[in-house]
């Protein structure tokens, strides 16, 4: 199948715009605007450190540790510590299995065209 | 425990929110961007002055070319690694979103082709007429041209990702091709005073350095981030 640099099939079938819906259902993890904003964000970003997403998302760094640890406990990113010149950072990044539920719901959104 | 748990009817409101979040991250990276090109600027200002009263000889001649070509390449290899995800995101937008972007560019790119214009004019006028000086002025314009058309890639880039220029674009992208055609232009007219030829780029190229740091500053203060990491 051919596909752009952000996994999106190039041939649209019939939008299926409950798919999407269990699809995201059946995680519990994304269950939340919030940790599937996130989620998208990593898929296009491929990281981002903590701060990062805190900042960008405007919640508190509680709040964000909760839902990062929803999403790691899911298998869907991980989160590592990286040391650079401004001293040590947690990183995230989306994983393999995080990938296929992103393009899942890529492929399906794309097919879609009334959201 | 996180809150906004919930099951999903309306996806609309999922992917408004991401795009304003990813919008709000992608000035982080414009405002990276900007920094490393205002620093290169600099840079390619200053760096010949200090060869210049530095090293003496024939080597002078490979060192001005080479130090240019070195800095342009670096900022291209950063500029590459910068806009990988904004141009994934600008894929999304279009594909998946589905936000209209403006089709009506011209604004913006007929100042660019406006001195595409006059620089093949003035290139083909002098090229005819005088033939001293045509090294170092090719040398100047291969790298003025090939930064332009990378300049208007990237202001193109904004407004697919914000629908709108903004003011950071409009100081970066006019700044840019005021030096461009100061550079052409001094070249042209000054073509047997070399230290005028060097002084006029220096401080022009040194200017819009200044407001593509500054222009990187705003788009920061945009991003809104703090220093702590």
């Amino acid at each position: 199948m051919d596909k752009d640099d952000i996994g999106i099939p190039n041939n649209s079938k019939e939008p299926r715009i409950s798919e999407i819906i269990n699809e995201i259902n059946v995680r519990k993890s994304l269950r939340s605007t919030t940790r599937l904003t996130i989620l998208l964000m990593l898929s296009l970003n491929k990281t981002m450190t903590f701060s990062n997403l805190v900042e960008v998302m405007g919640i508190s760094k509680g709040s964000m540790k909760n839902h990062l640890d929803l999403l790691e406990e899911d298998g869907l990113i991980k989160g590592k510590e990286v040391l650079t010149l401004r001293g040590p950072r947690l990183i995230y990044e989306i994983t393999e299995e995080g990938k296929k539920v992103y393009l899942e719901i890529t492929r399906l959104l794309s097919q879609d065209t009334k959201l | 425990m996180t809150n906004q748990d919930e099951s999903y009817t309306d996806l609309t409101m999922v992917l408004d929110l991401f795009e304003a979040k990813e919008q709000r991250y992608l000035k982080l990276l414009y405002s990276k961007y900007f920094l490393v090109w205002g620093t290169i600027f600099i840079l390619y200002s200053w760096i010949p002055v200090a060869i210049y009263y530095s090293i003496h000889g024939w080597i002078t001649y490979v060192l001005y070319p080479a130090e240019s070509i070195a800095l342009t390449i670096l900022g291209l290899i950063l500029t590459k690694s910068i806009f990988k995800p904004i141009v994934r995101f600008n894929q999304f937008r279009i594909k998946i979103i589905r936000r209209a972007i403006p089709l009506n560019t011209w604004g913006f790119i007929v100042p660019f082709y406006l001195t595409f214009f006059i620089l093949g004019s003035l290139i083909s006028y002098f090229s005819l007429t005088n033939k001293t000086g045509l090294y170092s002025l090719f040398t100047y314009l291969a790298l003025d041209v090939m930064l332009l058309i990378i300049d208007y890639y990237i202001i193109k880039g904004i407004i697919i990702s914000y629908s709108r220029l903004p003011i950071e674009g409009y100081l970066s992208g006019f700044s840019f091709g005021i030096s461009v055609g100061i550079s052409i232009l001094s070249a042209i007219l000054f073509q047997k005073d070399y230290s005028l030829i060097f002084t006029i780029i220096s401080i022009s190229w040194t200017v819009t350095g200044i407001f593509w740091i500054f222009s990187s500053l705003l788009s920061y203060r945009a991003y809104g981030g703090s220093t702590d990491g």
